[in-house]
């Protein structure tokens, strides 16, 4: 993939005073590694409801005009809940795919606001076509998405007006197949923050990541540290990572409400993969049209590391009050 | 489930897919060649992490 483009824009801190930094080593023509330089934390993180609304406060302040991103998901929902305790005016926006084929992720982003007294903008975009005409590949090639599913959302920032805000994952650790090893953005996540730098945007590319001390709240708080979560493999159990994911955010102060018919979602194209399965006649007509074009995943992304300062003792006594096979 | 070669025809070509991705591909193969032994390749690329500590991010088979 190309590099993406340079920044057109105003420097702006999508991270809090930019502290986290996203490098691909040795360069981004020829990388090994992916490596995300966390910053220090200033102080022992408060609970993640505490860290969450500072961190809306904060995003509040240098945003003009906040749009929350929801997909329907318990992460943007939290983010939102945070929002809203911290009292900082925002306005909201969906990803709706044409004829329904996300219907049954988006109605909760819609319920939510709806509850909350919350204008939602509905941004249709027609995910079939878009595929069928080859428009996630200029997109995937500009920021490394590295999937067509990455290339359509950024189409969907590319049609909202204002500052994107995007929940993102929280930081946690798990150990399924026996190695600990961080549940982080990696590089083609990042691709977000590389749409909304080579715009000139303003926006949050990942808010659970706002601030070191809400990245690292959830560790500190919450039993996603515990042995239990770590074991755990969700591969194929959407249902119980759902309810175990919902217990973690409320374990970290957030008021979510249980909306049971979400068990079922997994990512929000699942919709889109049965469309065009059918179309195709085979449960791996999607993959083979639109992923397996994607080749073998790069070096780089088998080797990424989050990398924490050696004197951020803070960082590292939470971190190492996980098992030690954890650092490399 | 029926096999590939049975399936209608996509209307997309596979020719400007392949097109498109192969720069893509050819970089990587040519990252794999330069790793004779991954694993010896990250412990000796770790030194240049001086004063900070590296967490390996979990990896996945399979792009999501």
């Amino acid at each position: 993939m190309n590099s993406p483009v340079p920044s057109a824009g105003p420097a702006f801190e999508y991270f809090y005073e930019s502290h986290l930094k996203s490098v691909l080593d040795p360069d981004d023509q020829d990388p090994h590694f992916h490596k995300i330089h966390m910053g220090r934390l200033s102080r022992f993180p408060e609970t993640p409801i505490q860290e969450a609304v500072r961190a809306a406060r904060l995003l509040g302040e240098r945003l003009g005009d906040p749009v929350l991103c929801l997909s329907g998901g318990l992460d943007s929902e939290a983010m939102a809940c945070a929002f809203l305790l911290a009292g900082v005016p925002f306005r909201a926006a969906t990803m709706a795919f044409k004829g329904d084929l996300n219907r049954y992720d988006i109605r909760h982003a819609e319920d939510f606001c709806r509850e909350n007294g919350i204008t939602l903008s509905v941004v249709e975009i027609d995910p079939v076509e878009f595929l069928k005409r080859g428009e996630h590949l200029p997109i995937s090639r500009a920021y490394r998405t590295l999937s067509a599913e990455r290339a359509l959302f950024i189409r969907f920032l590319q049609l909202l007006e204002g500052d994107p805000v995007l929940g993102g994952e929280i930081l946690r650790m798990e150990s399924p197949g026996g190695e600990l090893t961080l549940q982080c953005p990696k590089d083609r996540d990042f691709s977000y923050w590389r749409y909304l730098e080579s715009a000139g945007r303003k926006g949050a590319p990942y808010f659970h990541y706002y601030t070191p001390e809400l990245a690292f709240s959830f560790l500190a708080h919450t039993r996603i540290a515990g042995a239990d979560s770590r074991r755990q493999n969700w591969n194929g159990r959407p249902g119980e990572h759902y309810l175990h994911k919902l217990a973690v955010y409320r374990e970290g102060g957030f008021q979510l409400a249980e909306r049971p018919e979400r068990q079922q979602k997994w990512h929000g194209f699942e919709g889109l993969k049965i469309h065009f399965d059918l179309l195709g006649g085979s449960t791996e007509f999607y993959n083979h049209k639109f992923r397996k074009p994607y080749g073998d995943l790069p070096l780089y992304d088998l080797n990424q590391f989050l990398l924490v300062d050696e004197t951020d003792t803070l960082a590292l006594q939470i971190l190492e009050n996980q098992p030690p096979s954890g650092a490399v | 489930m029926r096999p590939l070669a049975l399936m209608p025809q996509p209307e997309a070509t596979p020719d400007k897919l392949d097109a498109d991705i192969l720069p893509a591909r050819k970089a990587t193969q040519k990252a794999r060649r330069k790793t004779d032994n991954k694993k010896s390749l990250i412990r000796l690329r770790m030194l240049d992490c001086e004063g900070f500590v590296p967490f390996r991010i979990h990896a996945l088979k399979q792009i999501p």
